[in-house]
């Protein structure tokens, strides 16, 4: 089953273009989703989860056309979006019984037994007899990641999940959504680069709502490797460098950290750095700049 | 920073189209108010200028009132926004001084209130320029401009209401941080005001009424309640010490709010209202290594499936909401109000009616269905908003569930929120009943009226609410919305005369419901029209399912998208067949109410009128033979509703003129099957629309001669009909009388428009009320009608087996024939031309008084007070005969008619008495007012006052017919129960009068030239005939009335006036009370008398010397009330009261009680009485009319 986006393009009243022209192909497994604030990632994602429509162009997952048929999306769908709430006099346990009975788990045993294991899996389980108005932010992204797990979807869609979550908690989800990972479709958008290196098998980058680049990370990242150097400079004179093709700068014991990207040796005192995802996402967005 | 704070707040909120939005409104409703008499706000009559002080300060109170919706929704923005939009967050780890944050925000918001409020002044002042400079009003009706009109009422009124109102939304607002509480506050206030307005009927609580009203309305009609035309159009509304006080408490109260909101604000992420909730966060729990294994549940999605979630959707919500603090509140206001209701169950004069169900329905409805509708209106925006507010959309929106579960799901909710609400409703009504010992309960009519009429109504609204907020794309202006929609539909549009309800959703005819008659034929329209609503509900429904909000779009263009989009097969099916459905019964009921039957709404029937008299008035000159013999075949069929007539009228000529051609009018709704005088008459002439008919005879009937006029004619029902629905034909309980079905000779002027400017409107010439009291040429007539006087009577009537049928007369022959019963009516004396047919199933209870046969026909159940009605009716014509004349009849009968009117008339020998005035009244306390044994008294005085005595139709012709008839009535009354109730009596009557006189339309007439106004004749009538025995006696009053009798009694044409009965009391009054003559009867004398000082000393155990100074001026009045003081030199009463305990209660005891001559305004009474007084008073009984009456009575 491979998620097929098409030439999807969306503009907002507002005259922002939030995607243009978009066309990927998802295939089952882990895809990450990178860019800026603003990209058009979130834009897409819901476009995906058919919670918002899109001007021109289609998106199918096998042969269910998204744009189209809503419904048939809805019941294979797992979502956590990035922003939610939850009834908060209502208790964890309660409410993802309710939700599980909306995704159509109809048998009350069963569906006592999923609840009861994703409460575990996402570590709620002591906590389940509790109001969710109590909930702390990590363990309200919990129910958040329990909840789009409901129902063996087929597609899941996570924004920015890890928001929120301690560094275990985090490894937790990561190893959660690797195994489920494995045979369906997970869409993973995050502002950390090495969550998307470690844990995707493909990736894309988005920028001002168009598709800069797709691929698995380590093949897209091969393409620039030997062509990334490092140089360490003061703060005052990173003005002097205008000439190079510097993508990032960072601060380093007090001096700055310079990447620049060129085919050979740019200089003195620079030296060859192993690329990494995020030179080539840095590139990227300043290739597009120009 | 204050400064800073409350600028901005003010720019803030002057950005929001929404002011404009409210300052329009307000400005549109009130500029139309003044410039138009579309739109009404408050009271406003014919003598009244369009703008004088009052109108503009009535109307800024109203609108006042009404506006505290707006204030809400102005009010509890200025700190909740900083919640609703997170700004919170950072905002309140600033350095913020909290005294500037709370001042700037709520004066910012003040000031902004002012603003929008500033439209009604400035919407009075443009509409008055408007409607006087382009002339859609005379110049005369305006007042010139004076400041004060306008700025008294914007600082009286405007100013404070803003301010507490205001403080008491922020405050709830601010605190609770959640806007429900404003709203809260809201339904808070209405109770109170309604609540006082309840008590307003019991005369001795205005002073807590007019203080517990929180918006000044009460305060300003009790400050000016007594005030004439003339008042009304001259005088700047005073402010009183009530109205003072009013304002004072509710400033205080406001003010009070605001130091709490202080104290209690805390920058901080909690609410400060509920202290009790602490909220812990839940650390999170160690880590426990648990590895993957996701179960493989079976999925689902059936149809059955899915009607179970949107179940258990609506049963959630609906749970949620019966959790809501609010709406506990909200309800339990309601049911205060009620119980403010319950305790007055069918008021009058006083006294209630027994807590049967469809009274206690009726009382408490009303105001219940106000916070109904105050529920469905804010319940449909948090059921619609809910998930969105709580930021759970993102997680349900994208789950495998339907729209149309969803959208059903909210109305499934709303629908058990309103079943809940009903069912308290019923609750409470019940366990009123069980407390007032009341055990009789209605089940049947609970759920009839409840279930299958209320539940329906309410719940089509409610769709619509639904509907409104799922278009529109925010919370507040769908409440908005909804509000405007009410006024709309309840209010305006029956004020422009768009009254047929196909229009009107929800709104069905109305259903009044009778112990005898049920909801009768009431039901069928009610029933249509709920299906042809129904359909309309279905389409809202599936309306609501197609623009099921989900999703982040919010652009019309992707909504209708996306709308278009779930137009699904299935779904275009129901919308073609609900549409089908809704135009095939609209189709159906506009068949019935359109074509089988007429439909009029006012304004068409006034121009009908107006028409009517254009076409016709010419004929009501001509010569035309009146009737002298009546002889009627009834056949009433009520359970068709139908009657058909056969009769005759023997018509004589009394004139001097030959008659060749015969006029008759009827009721346009009347069948015509024949008119005929002779075989070989013939109808020249025939409109059916005006149902007048001209008939030409074979030959003139000369002067003295007689003929046969005969008629056959029909009603029959077809169908239903959308309002004016005929109550007078029912199923149980038919009453019909023959001034509205029989056939009248001659033009009948009371057709005619009444109304001064209604007149004007359709250029007809101004028209005297009533001809001039010697007017000899009208005095031919009684006022009864002007085709004959006394007539000879005769009637058969038939009705279903079941039933009785009954007329006026004796009943001298019953059978059965073909499965109906016939009784055959003969009177043995003349009559007036007044009479009825009447049919239900009765219980029959008969008695005697000496050998005249009492008769009492009733409703099985309605046995409450039969015997108090035959007390009344033998003490009554014991009193009558030996003080006036011989009763003319062997026979003296009541009988008892539905409830849709609330009168009782009296037909020669027969009366007809609502079962809405006494038959249910609850006369067990001994200290109220027994209405039943005064209105039957009433009723059988008019056996000697009318059917007796009648006067000319001239000024003053119901001074011998009404007031005589209260006079009776009151002495029969105060033989029974003393004077104290006289006292009591006497005083709704004053307060009657009073008040009458404000809304006289034209001119405010002497007692003896009344023109049949019911305050005067009624009300003025009984303190007048009261005071004239008081000064004259009982038996010398009786005497002159009883010679007035022998000489005018069943006299023919000209029938006597009032003048005739002044100069037969005149002889008969010693010359000193002589100016009575002219105080009581020939002009309109009111009083001031005050006591102003009351003190005592003790002479002995058994003597003390009471000092009391008094104060009195006498006024004359005009037709419009303004008054000159004239000279007193009257006989009034000074009285000095102690107290005694009789049966453990206080009561007062009259220690001295003499008419003094007071000739100066400034007096000092000393009078020695023999046990210690309590008070003393001038005039204390209020036998003279005084406007402030509570002031003549002073103790220390």
């Amino acid at each position: 089953m491979e998620l097929l986006i098409t030439d999807l393009s969306k503009t907002y009243s507002n005259g922002i273009k939030a995607l243009n022209s978009v066309s990927l192909t998802i295939p089952t497994g882990m895809f990450g989703l990178l860019g800026p604030n603003g990209s058009g990632k979130s834009t897409l994602m819901r476009t995906i989860a058919a919670l918002q429509d899109a001007d021109s162009g289609s998106i199918t997952f096998g042969d269910i056309d998204v744009l189209n048929n809503k419904e048939e999306i809805r019941k294979v769908l797992g979502y956590l979006p990035q922003e939610f709430g939850l009834y908060p006099k209502v208790n964890a346990e309660v409410l993802l019984n309710h939700l599980a009975q909306l995704k159509g788990i109809k048998n009350a045993s069963e569906r006592k037994e999923t609840v009861k294991m994703l409460l575990e899996q996402t570590n709620l389980y002591d906590s389940r007899k509790k109001y969710l108005g109590t909930f702390s932010g990590g363990m309200k992204q919990r129910f958040g990641i329990a909840q789009a797990l409901l129902g063996n979807p087929g597609l899941i869609i996570v924004d920015e999940p890890t928001a929120g979550l301690d560094p275990a908690e985090r490894n937790r989800f990561h190893n959660l959504l690797s195994e489920i990972g494995e045979n369906i479709v997970v869409i993973l958008s995050s502002h950390i680069i090495d969550d998307i290196q470690s844990l995707c098998k493909n990736m894309a980058i988005i920028h001002k709502g168009s598709v800069l680049m797709s691929g698995s990370p380590e093949n897209v990242v091969e393409q620039i490797n030997g062509k990334i150097w490092r140089k360490i400079i003061e703060k005052d004179a990173l003005s002097d460098y205008n000439e190079f093709k510097v993508i990032s700068h960072r601060l380093h014991s007090g001096k700055v950290e310079i990447h620049v990207y060129a085919d050979e040796l740019p200089g003195l005192g620079f030296e060859a750095e192993t690329a990494s995802l995020e030179d080539l996402y840095f590139l990227t967005i300043a290739n597009f700049q120009n | 920073m204050l400064k800073d704070i409350f600028l901005f707040e003010i720019v803030y909120r002057l950005k929001r189209p929404a002011s404009y939005l409210y300052f329009l409104i307000l400005f549109i409703m009130v500029f139309f108010a003044i410039a138009s008499d579309q739109v009404t706000i408050g009271d406003q009559t014919g003598n009244m200028l369009r703008n004088s002080s009052l109108v503009i300060f009535r109307i800024t109170s109203i609108m006042s009132a009404f506006g505290i919706i707006i204030m809400s929704a102005i009010m509890s923005p200025p700190v909740l926004k900083d919640f609703e939009h997170d700004t919170w967050n950072f905002l309140y780890a600033y350095p913020l001084n909290k005294f500037s944050y709370l001042a700037g925000r709520f004066l910012g918001s003040y000031m902004y209130a002012l603003f929008v409020f500033s439209a009604i002044p400035l919407g009075i002042l443009a509409g008055s320029f408007f409607a006087d400079y382009f002339g859609w009003f005379p110049h005369e009706k305006f007042a010139a401009f004076n400041i004060g009109s306008y700025f008294k009422p914007f600082v009286i009124v405007i100013l404070p209401n803003a301010l507490f109102s205001g403080a008491i939304f922020f405050t709830l607002s601010t605190l609770s941080r959640k806007i429900i509480y404003s709203y809260l506050g809201n339904v808070l206030l209405l109770v109170l005001y309604v609540w006082g307005m309840s008590q307003l009927s019991e005369l001795d609580n205005r002073f807590i009424a007019a203080l517990a009203d929180p918006f000044g309305i009460i305060p300003l009609m009790d400050v000016t309640r007594y005030w004439t035309p003339a008042d009304v159009n001259t005088l700047q509304v005073p402010v009183n010490a009530s109205f003072l006080l009013n304002r004072l408490i509710w400033t205080t109260v406001g003010l009070i709010m605001l130091v709490i909101v202080y104290f209690r604000f805390r920058f901080s992420v909690q609410a400060s209202l509920n202290k009790t909730t602490k909220k812990t966060i839940l650390s999170e729990t160690t880590e426990k290594r648990k590895f993957l294994k996701l179960t493989s549940p079976k999925i689902e999605f059936s149809t059955i499936q899915a009607l179970k979630n949107s179940i258990s959707l609506g049963w959630l919500d609906f749970t949620n909401v019966l959790k809501s603090i609010a709406f506990i509140g909200i309800v339990f206001a309601g049911l205060l109000l009620m119980l403010s209701n319950v305790v007055n169950t069918g008021n009058y004069m006083g006294t209630n009616t027994f807590p049967v169900t469809y009274q206690l329905l009726e009382s408490t409805g009303g105001n219940f269905s106000l916070i109904i509708l105050i529920i469905i209106t804010f319940y449909a925006g948090e059921l619609v908003w809910q998930e969105k507010k709580l930021r759970i959309d993102s997680i349900t929106d994208p789950l495998p569930v339907q729209n149309w579960v969803y959208s059903s799901s909210k109305i499934f909710g709303m629908f058990l929120i309103l079943s809940f609400l009903l069912i308290v409703l019923m609750i409470f009504c019940l366990l009123s009943q069980v407390f007032m010992g009341f055990f009789s309960f209605n089940f049947s009519l609970y759920f009839t009226e409840l279930f299958t009429i209320q539940l329906p109504n309410y719940f089509f609204i409610s769709l619509l609410a639904l509907l409104v907020q799922t278009i529109i794309p925010n919370k507040l202006s769908g409440h908005f919305v909804m509000v405007v929609y009410y006024i709309i539909v309840f209010v305006a549009m029956p004020q422009m005369n768009l009254e047929h309800y196909l229009y009107r959703f929800p709104q069905t005819p109305g259903s009044p419901y009778s112990d005898m008659n049920g909801f009768g034929h009431f039901l069928q329209a009610v029933r249509w029209f709920q299906v042809y609503w129904g359909f309309a509900a279905i389409l809202i429904a599936l309306i609501i399912n197609i623009l099921w909000r989900r999703g982040n779009e919010d652009s019309f263009k992707s909504r209708f998208r996306s709308a278009a989009s779930n137009l699904s097969k299935p779904i275009k099916v129901a919308l073609a067949v609900s549409l089908a459905g809704f135009v095939l019964t609209g189709g159906y009921i506009f068949y019935n109410t359109n074509i089988l039957n007429k439909f009029y709404n006012s304004k068409t029937l006034e121009k009908l009128q107006a028409d009517f008299e254009k076409k016709y008035k010419k004929y009501e000159k001509i010569a035309q033979p009146r009737i002298v013999a009546v002889n009627v075949n009834v056949d009433i069929f009520p359970y068709e509703r139908n009657f058909s007539a056969k009769g005759s009228y023997i018509l004589k000529n009394n004139t001097r003129k030959s008659i060749d051609s015969i006029h008759i009018s009827i009721n346009n709704d009347m069948i015509i099957r024949s008119f005929e005088i002779g075989s070989t008459s013939e109808i020249i002439y025939s409109d059916k629309i005006f149902g007048y008919y001209i008939l030409k005879l074979p030959k003139p009937v000369i002067p003295g001669d007689s003929v046969e006029f005969t008629f056959n004619i029909e009603y029959i029902s077809k169908g239903f009909k959308n309002n004016r629905n005929e109550t007078t034909i029912a199923y149980n309980g038919t009453f019909i009388n023959n001034q509205q079905f029989f056939p009248r000779i001659g033009y009948q002027y009371d057709s005619e428009l009444s109304d001064k400017d209604d007149r004007k409107k359709y250029g007809l010439p101004p028209k005297a009320r009533m001809p001039d009291v010697n007017d000899l040429e009208a005095r031919k007539n009684t006022y009864l009608g002007t085709d004959a006087d006394w007539v000879r009577f005769e009637a058969t009537v038939s009705t279903v087996s079941d039933q009785v049928a009954l007329a006026p007369g004796y009943c001298i022959k019953e059978w059965t024939e073909n499965g109906r019963k016939y009784s055959h009516f003969k009177m043995d004396s003349r009559i007036l031309n007044f009479w009825s047919f009447l049919s239900a199933r009765y219980e029959i209870k008969k008695d005697k008084w000496k050998d005249v046969n009492l008769e009492l026909y009733y409703q099985k159940g309605h046995e409450y007070n039969i015997d108090k009605m035959f007390k009344s009716m033998k003490n009554s014509l014991s009193y009558y005969t030996s003080n006036f004349s011989p009763y003319q009849y062997k026979q003296l009968r009541i009988i008892e008619f539905p409830r849709y009117s609330s009168f009782a008339q009296s037909f020669p020998n027969t009366i007809p008495f609502s079962e809405g005035i006494g038959f249910i009244a609850n006369l067990k306390d001994p200290e109220d007012i027994d209405y039943v044994y005064y209105v039957t008294a009433h009723e059988i005085a008019h056996q000697w006052w009318a059917h007796q005595v009648i006067g000319g139709n001239v000024q003053g012709a119901t001074l011998m017919s009404e007031s005589f008839s209260q006079y009776s009535a009151l002495m029969v009354m105060e033989k029974e129960y003393g004077k104290d109730q006289m006292t009591k009596f006497l005083k709704y009557e004053l307060d009657q009068y009073l008040r009458g006189r404000m809304t006289e339309p034209e001119k405010e007439r002497p007692i003896m030239l009344c023109e049949n106004q019911q305050y005067i004749h009624y009300a003025k009538g009984s303190l007048v005939m009261y005071a004239l025995r008081d000064y004259m006696g009982e038996d010398s009053l009786n005497k002159v009335l009883a010679r007035y009798i022998r000489k005018t009694a069943l006299q023919p044409p000209p029938f006597t006036n009032s003048i005739e009965f002044l100069n037969e009391l005149r002889p008969s009054l010693p010359d000193s009370l002589k100016y009575l003559i002219k105080d009581l009867f020939e002009t309109i004398t009111v009083f001031s008398n005050t006591a102003k000082e009351f003190s005592y000393r003790k002479l002995s155990s058994n003597a003390y010397e009471v000092t009391l100074q008094t104060e009195s001026h006498k006024f004359r009045a005009d037709s419009l009330g303004f008054e000159t003081e004239i000279p007193l030199n009257d006989y009034i009463d000074i009285g000095i009261f102690g107290k005694e305990i009789k049966n453990g209660k206080k009561h007062e005891k009259v220690l001295y009680m003499q008419k003094h001559k007071i000739s100066k305004c400034r007096n000092t009474f000393k009078i020695i009485v023999k046990a210690e007084p309590e008070k003393g008073g001038i005039d204390p009984y209020n036998k003279l009319i005084d406007r402030v009456s509570d002031d003549n009575k002073k103790g220390l």
